[in-house]
């Protein structure tokens, strides 16, 4: 009788913190929205929230993205540089300036021309990864190292300007009074979710990050998920290519510059495991929000930006140590 | 299950390695943007004849040692050695260099060598320069430190050295050309200053701050310029600073948030490189406001949006001036005569008047 008590309160303890774990970075979001909105009054503003909701939008595309090889217990280090060359190639298209200089194509032909080198640049990483057993975290990183040097010849290491508006129009023109970017980064997160849910590739992907070995004796094609999934995190590095040159309204051969952690950082804090099978697109958004809304809230404060790196160390510290408590 | 562990160590592992990688990189990108001053600028150097900007840039020390090279009348080989040519700085110095080279400036047999972000390969190059026996080794270091063997070799061999842009640590150069971040931080605030007593009458102005990535050495320059500029000029008020990384994206967003809190507070903006310029441009448009902005550098993209706005402004800065000037105070230097321990290359204030002579001259 004993014994059962005991084991009751084992489990009762460990669904607690399971609870915890699980919405901890909900709660760390909303103590953020209490914080801000106590110590500024312009901070819980619909502008300002729209400017949140913009300013996450890129990091929030590519953090979409890079979950899938996360989720299957893989890693995407070239996102940044993909995004780069992916937006550095679209324009150029568009343009028909520097290595395309006179051959300038019509805008969806660019904005094709863009995503299939990032499919490419995924498919190169995910095939070497999956038929030969490298390690996603070596292959990515010579794809980082390709993409960043390809970038520089389309672009020739110059700014691209002089835009058609059809092109930063995906990014930067407004529906209804609404950023076009924070719409396409909506529905890209509700799309993902429902892959991931409903879908017999998005269950896979789940199965092999969790246990590989085991996904294969099911009869699970793993070396296609495996691959199909940083294919995927190339092409949403791409879209985050597109829309940002909506959103700065050129194309500078260092865009991609610092966006490689973010991303990452904030699927981590949105609760998915480093190491595959477990985290959600909900959970990413919420660690792409605790991410902006600290920056936002930081800048609206007027913190200084050695402060700013202070309080964001203490916050993911914070956030990554609620998610492991709760799930040992 | 061992599997298993093995497994997951190993992306711990990796993880911990790509954090590592990952630190190394952006710490190199930042030493990049950094020593360079200008390795974010960007610039097609379609390199032009020196006695031109020479004029432009109202260089009185290039002008002065146009008169003692015609003086003279030799023309020195001379060897040119860049960290690379993926920053189009130093594609313009180069362009300069060949420049020199067919105007007769300086000898045919000189030499340009691009060390491709190789320390190992720069010192090669200087070593090569060396064997050739040229007359005046001009070297922008990849770091200050990397390359102080080889420096001591060409003292030893008696060639006079000439450091551009960056320094060296040690051994003998005759001189040391580059620009002055304090100074070229503070001539853009007061740029900044002026185009705000022009657009709106007040007695004091509110300008806000974009700087660079924390901590490098190019970022605490400006910065220190900025901050002189408004200690010195009573009605320059700092509303903000935050850093916007040297990047448009960053500036973009920080500019927002500058917006949302200061509002029409906001009289101009002084941003520590041009790239950051364009993203608080960006900003302000989509806020349907108009302020002064002013950046430094004198990249492409910022001075073709002068066209629209007559309170936007840069100061360049000039590559093939640093060039030129080494030539001729190398050349003065082997005249026999004195030369500065340092000359600093003015940057040249871009305006909408003379932003298109501008572009046609280093960019056309």
């Amino acid at each position: 009788m004993s014994s059962s008590a005991v084991d009751v309160s084992v489990v009762r303890r460990r669904l607690t913190l399971m609870e915890l774990s699980r919405y901890g970075p909900v709660i760390g979001l909303i103590g953020l929205y209490v914080a801000f909105t106590l110590l500024n009054d312009r901070f819980l503003t619909v502008q300002n929230q729209v400017n949140v909701l913009q300013q996450v939008s890129i990091i929030g595309i590519m953090a979409i993205g890079v979950t899938f090889p996360i989720l299957c217990a893989e890693i995407d280090l070239s996102i940044a540089q993909v995004m780069e060359v992916a937006g550095l190639t679209m324009a150029t298209l568009a343009v028909g300036a520097r290595l395309f200089e006179g051959s300038a194509l019509p805008v969806p032909a660019a904005i094709l021309g863009g995503l299939l080198l990032a499919a490419a640049f995924g498919t190169l990483s995910g095939y070497v990864t999956a038929r030969f057993g490298v390690p996603s975290f070596m292959t990515t990183l010579a794809v980082l190292f390709l993409a960043d040097g390809l970038g520089l010849i389309v672009s020739g290491n110059r700014p691209i300007i002089g835009l058609p508006a059809s092109l930063t129009g995906v990014g930067g023109s407004r529906v209804f009074g609404f950023p076009s970017i924070v719409i396409v980064f909506a529905v890209l997160l509700v799309l993902s979710q429902l892959l991931l849910s409903y879908t017999r590739f998005g269950l896979y992907i789940y199965a092999v990050g969790g246990d590989r070995t085991a996904a294969e004796r099911m009869g699970i094609d793993v070396m296609t998920v495996r691959m199909g999934t940083l294919v995927i995190s190339s092409l949403f590095a791409a879209v985050a290519g597109l829309v940002t040159l909506g959103r700065i309204g050129s194309a500078v051969p260092t865009m991609g510059a610092g966006l490689l952690l973010p991303p990452i950082a904030a699927v981590i804090l949105g609760g998915a495991d480093l190491f595959g099978g477990s985290g959600n697109m909900v959970g990413t958004l919420v660690g792409v929000l605790i991410l902006g809304v600290l920056q936002n809230g930081l800048n609206l404060l007027g913190v200084d930006p050695a402060g700013q790196l202070v309080a964001q160390g203490i916050v993911l510290m914070l956030a990554v140590l609620a998610n492991v408590l709760g799930r040992d | 299950m061992t599997r298993d562990v093995d497994r997951r160590q190993f992306i711990h592992g990796g993880a911990i390695v790509s954090a590592g990688l990952l630190a190394g990189c952006t710490g190199d990108g930042d030493g990049e943007a950094t020593t360079t001053g200008s390795g974010e600028t960007t610039a097609d150097g379609n390199g032009t004849a020196s006695g031109d900007s020479d004029t432009t840039a109202g260089g009185n020390e290039t002008a002065g040692g146009d008169e003692t090279a015609s003086g003279s009348g030799s023309t020195p080989s001379v060897a040119l050695s860049v960290p690379s040519l993926e920053f189009t700085f130093f594609a313009r110095m180069q362009n300069a260099f060949n420049e020199a080279k067919n105007q007769g400036n300086i000898a045919d047999s000189s030499t340009f060598y691009d060390a491709g972000n190789n320390q190992s390969t720069q010192v090669s190059d200087v070593e090569t320069a060396i064997s050739n026996e040229v007359d005046l080794l001009m070297i922008s270091a990849i770091t200050a430190e990397g390359v102080i063997n080889a420096i001591r070799q060409a003292n030893e061999a008696d060639i006079p050295v000439v450091a551009i842009d960056r320094n060296v640590a040690e051994g003998e150069t005759i001189t040391y050309v580059a620009s002055d971040n304090v100074q070229l931080g503070q001539r853009s605030t007061e740029l900044c200053l002026r185009f705000m007593e022009g657009s709106s009458d007040a007695d004091s102005y509110s300008v806000v701050q974009l700087e660079g990535t924390p901590g490098a050495s190019v970022t605490n320059e400006r910065g220190q310029g900025f901050q002189q500029a408004v200690d010195e000029n009573d009605s320059l008020q700092r509303l903000a600073s935050q850093t916007g990384e040297f990047s448009t994206q960053d500036a973009l967003s920080v500019m927002e948030d500058f917006i949302t809190q200061y509002g029409d507070e906001i009289d101009g903006v002084f941003c520590q490189n041009d790239l950051m310029a364009l993203g608080a441009h960006q900003a302000l448009q989509n806020a349907n406001m108009s302020v002064p902005i002013t950046g430094i550098d004198g990249t492409e993209a910022w001075v073709e949006r002068f066209s629209d706005n007559q309170y936007y402004g840069t100061l360049a800065q000039l590559p093939e001036d640093m060039v030129n000037t080494g030539i001729e105070r190398g050349k003065a230097h082997l005249a026999g005569e004195d030369v500065e321990d340092t000359i600093v290359v003015d940057g040249l204030e871009v305006t909408q008047e003379n932003a298109s002579d501008y572009l046609d001259q280093y960019f056309g």
